[in-house]
């Protein structure tokens, strides 16, 4: 005993010896540097700063940097899943930076698997990581547990080192950690951003948590790297440094990464002397190499990579599961290939380092498993056969009085394959996602995912040219016109793409949004709808885990199922809906503003306003009650009709697409009932006998008619058939537009480059494609503009039109969309005589909650509504209020029991009390 | 005497209710409480209110619930029923009973209160059990073991006895499970006995079973041993001991499978009672590539489709066709076109190789030794609501959940041992047609596909046709317990000689059902009329082969009652449409 307290003496005054004696850092030959922690790390990798400055000070080290750093990520990751969340066996932080990961259900595996070869035993086996340095960015997200977390805070620091420390990653012997603040969040000067009070009230938390660090470090002899402290004197980043006050952009990156070597090497001159341009070669090579070490360790479709849906095997030959090769077999051995590749580039990396240009040689790849189809088609081959668009036609059957019209297919446009998504731009041309490499890229081939813009030129309903705007993308499952540009979803991230010279090519393109899981890409980001107020929204369904980190709070958390919110002009990025769907695909906005969104492997559709509370997570909102019983399944996509092109009783009605069985659009009367909609099936518009026919996205085009893309696929199943099944068809797609047989479509309407007058007075159109583009045309003109124009609009109007309020309520959506908060008019329009616009000002009340005076005084006199709508929404309303306001919601949503309680108010206020009484509880 | 046990009683209320009111518990129903009591609340509004701080209020809050119940004119009558319940709700899902003496509500269960309020009575049975409030229990056992009370009340009272579950309680059950009780109060006594004692349980059962017949329900009392830990095995010992008639086996064999259960031991004790073969072995990837090739040479499709209909492998419990048919698992109307042959037939011979997301099942193990399996359809903090085999919620306190794990298939294994190996190539050839242009296209949903075909219908309907009020009181006034489903074949028709055995019964009584949701006129179209009438709502036409009738919003029953002549292959086919100059819009309703 006595020799045991003697020895931990000597222990103890040794450590603190060392802390007294600090080593400068350096790194040695042959050193594995992994990056982990958050989106601080993580767009690293794409502009590659700090990486140069590194290697260009060491060109005779063969550094090996792998980046793990992943948006959301916190530092109790290591041992808490909901800090460090990532779908079915993605790999614990431990395996990955061991480089050592066992076969997550070796017992699925099928005789053909075990094939000596097919499956490594040690899946990260050829990753390289084995790291022998970790730098970890930490510290934003763990910030806004704020005063009261900081205790914790310094005990998780403290856990985490020793966790760390206690490893040998490399194989050998413990790693050598360097800790790194988060910096400053950073003034934009732009009025949508954070502004000057919130952001001091940030860095409060953010300088308490970075002194914790320091702490914590210095006690335990970690290096750490303050990039809070350099960054909050007089000198301070400006608006180039970031795209939202949170995220770097290139040029911040730079400036970190300069900063970080001076802290790293204080007592030496930084970047050996170079300039940047002769550093951009090295850079540039480490840039590629990160390019594909990103697709591996992002690999999309990893539920069926290495999840359980890995698992599935199937025939090899005519049939369906079997004992043939499986998912995670074919999968694995890619991801292999991207390890070497990766490694390949490693060299090149090091040759630039020594100012040599050496192309990558890709000479050792492993070969990929071949997959046989289960479902060979009776051509030659096995090729499927497959109707021209064309002879596909006399397959459908068409609503009475209508008819169906090629608009497009892949004999005239090669390029249109698997068609994704569609929307129309304001000039009149219809853009297509495609995807060819559906359901992902595979590596060695061409990345080549589309966004093409269709026109047609002289208005025989034909389409005469196709443009690539984009054609080296990936899985792009979703799209909106956002600003003069294209926000893009291309899981895990999403992306601004910009045309700045008129070419309809992008030559400018952003990452905006991190973490969006990708587990399935048909569950990934996508269903991509505009609310009239200007916020994007987006769906992921279940085996999904997806952290986003923001300027504007915590990281948004959600597991399995989910809608999502995103205001671009201001950042806000929220879980909107929180749900266990299957996979959600499907969006709609009514007239006034109103949602349905319809879980897509069931067709189920539901009223989003309620089940869109907020709510914090883990929690997911209970199964409201549908909107009606759907007859079919599954829907891919759906659309209002709001046309004057087509009879009037079919204004407002819903389309929804089917995919399997019923393969066509059905279509529905929507109703109110209640509190909320219910609805009827009426007349399909178009089905078809043609096995192949896939429709898989409907909008009104300008002109008023139906158009919709087909997929034309003989594989429609995703478990059914090995993800590289080569009976997956990669050579067709196609454009419809449905019309009315005996009259003439419409006269589009002129949108692009109107003068704001005529804009403003698209807004009274009846339909809602007219409204909606001339929204976006209206969010790229400059807001200084718009606003007095829109207010003089509104003044002109005759107060006795008969859609009066609803014009009113499109003025307050385009303050709303510019991000101006106009109390007045608000108020104005929560008193109109409409309920439906009651309850849309209430969406815009919610919207502006945190700079409207007393908005809990205004959600009262709506929740004492005569309308059930208009209660319904004030009690949706009363559940985004947290703290001492969650407790006066609480008491102010009981009033909405004075009033009849339908199954839908009662579904509500449920959902609401629920939220509350948590907040609540924690407030006492 | 009374007037002192009043007193002491409010002394006691006093006593435990004044330290918890001094300590101010937090409440969440705290404003409406506030609303409850202010007096603003219209009476129409007071039950959405009650129930709230049932389902959300704490001790404090629900024993001011208590006190309206047990004053006289607290509430209206049908509030005090269902306050009753809300209470038992708290009790069992968030374990929060009111503060304070609970025993007053022993003057509802026994006494003055209580005799001719059946209801009242019976729901203060439940609450006083769940409450355990001992004073209870020596009145329930009386109540149970009584034969001069109704059966629901009985059986309320025997429910009670077993979740009291103390001594007394326990030694009642386990005397009503002995011969000498009517059967179905045995098989309920049995049925509580296995949360306690499974293996003296296992021995009544078996017993119980010895004197069953094949026409007793003997779900409930087998649902009893499914949902305990070691409840099933113990159950097949005791059978193989002390057997029942092949009758009653068989009929348990088919319960057993019908509910997605396939444990080994039991059903091999009853398949050898019942003379059916042992479980199949799994198929080799070889045997399943042979199946496939006889399915796509030689399976026939309309035999298929006559074999999923039987009613002793329940396809149709779980999953529908055309609408007509269970929601638990998927609906299969297109599968065809989705899943090649291969997928179908390794899907019946087992159903856990691929799963679809939301068909993932969960095994809850509850802190009680009940284990419950189904599909999650939400769950919050408080309870999780699962979809179980039946299509049933069932709703689990968190509270209770000892361990939560991913469970199988709800399709059992084995189902295939009620087939031949001919049958099995007809039935996955019909599957795999489902949806494919021809006669298993999706049903286009203009012919009623759901019927309910009343069971035992009362003579007032079968010796002649009945009037009005027959067809008002027997027919449209009976509750679901009264009627079976049945479904009509994917192309619309239902073929009636599957509805009888050895010709009964000679007339049948069915019902359609028409959910209008605009109105207007609906028009019908029969195929055979022979020997039918028809009447929409209560309305009888006369015309029984092309009719119309004007609909409100709302579900409306279409009843057909067709006495069965000789006509050797008996069918029956309605066709609902909107005539041409109808606003009607209407759907047929289906589902189980």
């Amino acid at each position: 005993m006595k020799f045991l307290t003697t020895s931990l003496l000597s222990l103890l005054s040794l450590a603190a010896m060392n802390g007294a004696s600090a080593a400068p850092f350096e790194l040695k030959t042959d050193d594995h540097i992994c990056i982990i922690g958050n989106t601080l790390g993580e767009r690293m990798q794409h502009t590659g700063w700090l990486e140069t400055l590194l290697v260009a000070k060491y060109p005779q080290h063969n550094l090996v940097f792998r980046n793990l750093a992943y948006s959301g990520d916190e530092i109790t990751g290591y041992r808490d899943g909901n800090k460090r969340m990532r779908s079915r066996d993605f790999g614990t932080q431990d395996q990955w930076l061991s480089a050592s990961a066992p076969c997550p259900q070796p017992d699925k595996l099928s005789s053909r698997d075990k094939e000596i070869g097919r499956v490594s035993e040690n899946r990260f086996g050829l990753t390289n990581t084995k790291a022998d340095v970790i730098f970890a960015f930490y510290g934003y997200g763990e910030s806004w547990a704020g005063e009261a977390g900081l205790e914790q805070f310094k005990k998780d620091v403290a856990d985490f080192i020793d966790h760390t420390l206690g490893q040998k990653y490399n194989g050998e012997s413990a790693p050598r950690l360097v800790l790194f603040s988060p910096l400053p969040l950073i003034d934009m000067q732009d009025s949508s951003l954070p502004g000057q009070e919130y952001i001091a009230t940030v860095n409060q938390q953010l300088q308490a948590y970075t002194a914790a660090m320091a702490e914590v470090t210095k006690a335990k002899d970690v290096t750490f790297v303050d990039l809070f402290t350099p960054n909050s004197g007089n000198v301070r980043p400006t608006p180039e440094w970031s795209i939202n006050g949170l995220h770097l952009t290139e040029a911040g990156d730079k400036a970190v990464a300069t900063q970080i070597m001076s802290a790293l090497f204080p007592k030496e001159k930084i970047g050996s002397g170079k300039t940047s341009d002769q550093l951009e070669p090295l850079r540039k090579a480490i840039n590629d190499k990160n390019w594909y070490w990103f697709h591996r360790y992002r690999t999309t479709d990893g539920y069926s990579t290495y999840g359980d849906r890995a698992f599935l095997k199937f025939t090899e030959g005519p049939g369906g599961y079997g004992d043939g090769l499986s998912n995670y077999s074919v999968m694995q051995k890619e991801l292999e290939v991207l390890d070497v590749m990766t490694s390949n580039r490693d060299k090149v990396v090091w040759a630039a380092a020594n100012g040599k240009t050496e192309k990558p040689v890709d000479d050792n790849l492993p070969e990929f498993l071949k997959v046989v189809t289960n479902k060979p088609g009776q051509l030659e081959g096995g090729a499927h056969l497959y109707l021209t668009g064309l002879e596909a036609i006399d397959k459908m059957t068409v609503h009475n009085g209508m008819k169906v019209e090629l608009f497009a297919d892949e004999t005239q446009f090669p390029e249109l394959v698997n068609p994704v998504q569609m929307a129309y731009d304001t000039k009149g041309r219809l853009w297509v996602s495609v995807w060819p490499t559906y359901p992902h890229w595979q590596p060695t081939k061409d990345m080549n995912d589309k966004l093409l813009i269709l026109e047609d030129t002289n208005g025989d309903g034909k389409a005469d040219t196709c443009k690539t705007f984009a054609g080296d993308i990936h899985n792009p499952t979703g799209f909106e016109f956002w600003n003069g540009g294209i926000l893009l979803a291309q899981g895990p991230d999403l992306w601004f793409l910009k045309d700045t010279d008129g070419d309809d090519q992008y030559d400018e393109k952003t990452r905006l949004i991190h973490g969006l899981d990708t587990a399935d890409t048909h569950h990934t980001a996508n269903s991509f709808a505009m609310e009239p107020g200007g916020a994007v929204y987006f769906q992921e369904g279940t085996f999904h885990h997806s952290q986003i980190e923001t300027p504007w709070g915590p990281t948004r958390r959600v597991a399995n199922g989910a809608v999502f919110r995103y205001e671009p002009r201001s950042h806000k990025f929220d879980v909107y809906v929180s749900f266990g769907f299957a996979n959600p695909h499907g969006h709609i906005f009514e007239k006034w503003g109103q949602d349905i969104v319809w879980d897509g492997t069931g067709a189920q559709p539901y009223h989003a306003t309620l089940f869109s509370g907020d709510i914090d997570f883990p929690n997911k909102h209970g199964r409201p009650p549908q909107v009606y019983k759907q007859r079919t399944r599954p829907c891919p996509g759906t659309e209002v009709v709001s046309s004057s092109h087509f009879p009037e009783e079919m204004r407002g009605n819903l389309l929804v697409g089917n995919v399997i069985g019923f393969q066509g659009i059905l279509q529905y009367k929507l109703t109110q009932n209640g509190a909320s909609f219910g609805a009827e099936e009426v007349e399909p518009i178009v089905f078809s006998s043609d096995v192949n026919f896939r429709p898989s996205d409907i909008e009104i085009a300008p002109d008023g008619t139906i158009m919709f893309t087909e997929w034309q696929n003989t594989i429609i199943g995703h478990m059914q058939h090995n993800l590289r099944d080569p009976s997956r068809d990669k050579l067709h797609g196609r454009v419809y537009r449905v019309r009315m047989a005996d009259k003439e479509p419409l006269q589009p309407v002129a949108i692009a480059g109107q003068p704001l007058p005529q804009l403003l007075s698209l807004l009274e159109s009846p339909d809602d494609r007219v409204r909606h583009r001339a929204r976006i045309e209206l969010s790229n003109r400059p807001t200084g503009e718009v606003i007095p124009a829109a207010k003089a609009w509104m003044e002109s109007l005759s107060t006795s039109a008969p859609e009066y309020e609803h014009h009113l309520l499109e003025g307050l959506w385009l303050y709303q969309s510019h991000d101006v908060v106009n109390v007045e008019h608000l108020e104005r329009m929560l008193k109109s005589s409409d309920d439906r616009a009651r309850a849309a000002a209430t969406r815009v009340l919610i919207a502006w909650r945190d700079r409207v005076p007393e908005p809990l005084a205004l959600l009262q006199e709506q929740v004492n509504d005569e309308s059930p709508r208009a209660r319904l929404q004030a009690i949706w309303g009363l559940s985004y209020f947290t703290g001492a306001d969650a407790v006066k919601a609480s008491e102010i949503v009981v009033e909405s029991l004075l009033y009849d309680q339908d199954e839908f108010l009662k579904f509500e206020l449920d959902e609401t009390n629920k939220t509350l009484d948590r907040r609540t509880k924690a407030v006492k | 005497m009374p007037a002192l046990r009043t007193a002491s009683a409010l002394f006691c209320l006093i006593l435990i209710a004044s330290p918890a009111l001094a300590e101010e518990p937090t409440s969440a129903v705290g404003p409406l409480m506030k609303l409850f009591e202010s007096g603003r609340l219209p009476a129409q509004r007071q039950p959405a209110v009650v129930e709230m701080i049932c389902q959300r209020g704490n001790a404090n809050d629900l024993r001011v619930v208590l006190d309206r119940i047990l004053q006289a004119d607290g509430f209206v009558p049908e509030l005090r029923i269902q306050a009753l319940d809300w209470l038992a709700d708290a009790a069992e899902t968030r374990k929060v009973v009111p503060a304070g003496d609970l025993s007053g509500l022993a003057a509802l269960v026994i006494g003055d209160r209580a005799t001719g309020q059946p209801q009242l009575q019976r729901r203060a049975i439940r609450l006083a059990a769940e409450w355990k409030v001992a004073a209870v229990a020596p009145a329930l056992q009386k109540l149970a073991t009584s034969t001069e009370v109704t059966p629901a009340l009985q059986r309320s009272a025997i429910d009670g006895l077993i979740t009291i579950g103390d001594p007394g309680s326990h030694q009642t059950l386990k005397e009503l499970a002995t011969a000498g009780h009517p059967l179905p109060v045995r098989m309920q006594a049995t049925a509580g006995i296995v949360s306690f004692d499974a293996s003296a349980a296992a021995t009544a059962a078996a017993a119980v079973l010895h004197d069953a017949t094949a026409k007793d329900a003997l779900g409930p009392l087998l649902d009893a041993f499914f949902q305990h830990k070691e409840g099933v095995d113990g159950l097949a010992a005791a059978i193989k001991a002390h057997p029942p008639t092949a009758d009653v086996a068989k009929v348990a064999l088919r319960y057993m499978y019908s509910v997605g259960r396939s444990d080994a031991a039991l059903s091999n004790v009853l398949g050898n009672i019942a003379g059916i073969s042992a479980d199949p072995t799994p198929p080799t990837p070889e045997e399943v590539a042979r199946i496939v090739d006889e399915v796509i040479a030689k399976g026939n499709p309309a035999r298929g489709e006559a074999i999923f209909r039987r009613k002793d492998l329940s396809c149709m419990k779980c999953h529908s066709v055309s609408r007509a048919g269970g929601q638990v698992g998927p609906d299969l109307s297109p599968v065809g076109v989705s899943s090649p042959v291969d997928y179908v037939v390794n899907s019946i011979l087992n159903p856990n190789l691929a799963v679809k997301e939301q068909y993932v099942t969960k095994v809850f193990e509850l802190t009680s030794g009940k284990v419950l399996t189904g599909v999650v359809i939400d769950r919050d903090d408080v309870r999780v609501n699962i979809r179980d085999v039946t299509g049933t919620t069932v709703t689990i306190p968190v509270a209770d959940i000892e361990e939560e794990v991913e469970g199988r298939s709800l399709m059992p294994q084995g189902l295939t041992k009620f087939l031949t190996h001919e049958e099995l190539v007809d039935l996955a050839k019909f599957v795999s047609e489902l949806g494919k242009p021809g006669p298993y296209v999706l049903n286009p949903g203009r012919t009623i596909q759901r019927w309910r075909l009343m069971n035992e219908a009362p003579e007032e309907l079968t010796s002649s046709v009945p009037h009005l009020e027959h067809v008002r009181e027997l027919i449209l006034g009976s509750d679901s317990t009264h009627w079976t489903p049945v479904y009509s074949q994917v192309a619309g028709v239902l073929p009636l000689s599957e509805l009888r055995e050895n010709g009964e019964p000679f007339v049948l009584i069915l019902k359609g059902e028409v959910q209008v949701r605009t109105a207007g006129a609906v028009h019908f179209h029969l195929d055979c009329t022979e020997r039918t009438q028809v009447w929409v709502d209560a309305q009888p036409f006369d015309d029984a082969k092309d009719w119309s009738a004007t609909f409100d919003p709302g579900v409306h029953a279409v009843i057909l009652r067709i006495e069965l002549s000789d006509r050797p292959d008996p069918t029956l086919k309605l066709e609902v449409s909107t005539p041409n100059d109808s606003s009607a819009k209407f759907e047929l309703v289906g589902g189980y």
